[in-house]
């Protein structure tokens, strides 16, 4: 598993991003949220952010000079997306004073990270959008990546909750789950444009599809989690080991997909293949 | 006008002997998994009697893929076009290899960080000829100023080498010329 570092650098930053905008939601739409609680998800957020970018640096031949990564903004994605999710961090450090201070700007700071965490995320999509690459050269990094984060993010938040006792929002669950849904559609329609081109992207769809991870993704990212989150708003039943296995199977999911994203991807090669 | 520095490539003379591929190593001392130039063969048929090789280094892009996405700035395009890497900033990160549709840029394993062909510009610099060029006993390999050079029939392509477009390569290629075949007639 060579990209290893960066399926866990992906995710995790996604997962982070999701999670921090649902705690956002939450906070304004919604008294689910106290101060402690607050804290302590955005602490986990935190951790969750830090790991990830600790991982990120694992992929470098040298972590240590990781800093100069900045220079090329104008032209580089990795620059960009080093800077924002350096300033997402910054800010969700500063998130989490206001929750200690009950301040009345963390709602500004929370909409900043939120915004930034964002912007991080469509530069980590950007990153893969390499014309040398044509399975990933179209929208497809950018739409996945988002959808990670907003799958993952209020399922986390949903697991968490039910943790502390509180029982999320009656419709939280059913958006997770068309959130979920709308994932599998967009996965379906770009594995199916893609199986039915010629050339790199072609080998892609069928690198992918000769994977033996490929059909433990598609069960674990959609179809078990989709079956749960239907029997759980059917039994109008909100146990935390339901809540918890929906997140828990997403996020395993998640971490073969981001895997066969980098294992099966396709190169352009001299020479044809 | 400035210089627009390219290798031109004459596939009719190469036989596929590895010499430019050799010379380049061992002046360089590259690490046994990198080679800045290698010789491919081509696998689409020219209908011809015999196998047809392209010997590629760095394509010394006008619009390079790998100068847009290394983070650290590491890529610069000289004035006479040749691209460069300066090795002492590259962190490792591999983007330039994800990014180059040529296979490019290496990974040294043992400094960890990426190399690629500099098109021997010291040597150019000097009035010599890079080390490629003067290696080929098939004098193959040439390097050309494309603002100055013609010849009717050079090519920006050949069967097998990535869509030029995308970067914009100034590699040049002759292609191997269809000889006459005198065969035995079949009812004859
Ligand atoms: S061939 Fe690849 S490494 Fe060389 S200049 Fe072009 S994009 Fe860069
Ligand atoms: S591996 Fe080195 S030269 Fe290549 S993009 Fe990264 S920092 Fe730049």
């Amino acid at each position: 598993m060579g990209e290893f570092p960066l399926v866990i650098f992906t995710v995790l930053s996604q997962l982070a991003v999701g999670a921090l905008i649902t705690v956002v939601l939450l906070d304004h739409y919604s008294d689910k949220i106290d101060k402690s609680l607050g804290k302590k998800l955005t602490l986990i957020i935190l951790g969750a952010t830090a790991v990830g970018l600790g991982f990120s640096l694992l992929h470098l031949g040298h972590p240590f000079e990781a800093y100069r990564a900045l220079a090329n903004l104008g032209s580089s994605w990795l620059s960009r997306e080093v800077v924002l999710f350096s300033v997402f961090t910054l800010l969700l450090i500063a998130y989490y004073f206001q929750w200690q201070k009950d301040s009345s700007n963390k709602k500004i700071v929370g909409i900043l990270a939120s915004v930034t965490g964002i912007l991080g995320v469509i530069s980590s999509g950007m990153v893969y959008v390499l014309p040398a690459v044509p399975a990933w050269n179209n929208f497809s990094p950018l739409v996945f990546f988002i959808l990670t984060a907003v799958v993952l993010g209020p399922l986390f938040v949903i697991a968490v909750l039910k943790l502390h006792g509180i029982t999320p929002p009656s419709n939280l669950v059913g958006i997770a789950g068309i959130l979920l849904a709308g994932y599998l559609l967009s996965f379906i329609l770009y594995t199916s444009v893609l199986f039915s081109s010629a050339g790199a992207s072609g080998q892609t769809a069928a690198q992918m599809l000769a994977s033996s991870s490929f059909w433990l993704r598609i069960g674990l990212t959609w179809l078990l989690p989709l079956g749960l989150i239907f029997w759980v708003i059917r039994k109008q039943t909100s146990e935390y080991k339901y809540l918890a296995g929906i997140f828990l199977l997403v996020f395993a999911g998640e971490i073969i997909g981001r895997y066969l994203f980098y294992d099966t991807a396709v190169f352009l090669k001299i020479s044809g293949f | 006008m400035a210089k627009k520095m390219g290798f031109l490539v004459n596939v009719d003379r190469c036989f596929g002997c590895h010499t430019c591929e050799m010379a380049c190593k061992n002046v360089y001392q590259l690490e046994p998994e990198v080679r800045w130039r290698k010789v491919y063969e081509i696998k689409e048929e020219y209908n011809l009697p015999e196998r047809s090789f392209m010997s590629l280094a760095c394509n010394h892009c006008e619009d390079p893929e790998c100068k847009r996405v290394c983070p650290v700035k590491a890529y610069s395009i000289r004035e006479d076009g040749i691209v460069l890497q300066d090795q002492s900033r590259c962190i490792g990160c591999k983007m330039c290899i994800m990014a180059c549709p040529y296979e490019v840029p290496q990974f040294n394993t043992k400094l960890k960080k990426v190399e690629k062909c500099h098109m021997c510009f010291e040597r150019l610099d000097k009035g010599q000829e890079t080390v490629c060029v003067a290696a080929c006993p098939a004098e193959a390999i040439s390097t050309i100023d494309l603002e100055e050079y013609y010849q009717n029939g050079i090519l920006d392509s050949l069967p097998g080498f990535p869509d030029p477009d995308i970067t914009k390569p100034t590699t040049r290629f002759i292609k191997p010329r269809t000889g006459i075949q005198v065969r035995r007639d079949n009812n004859g």
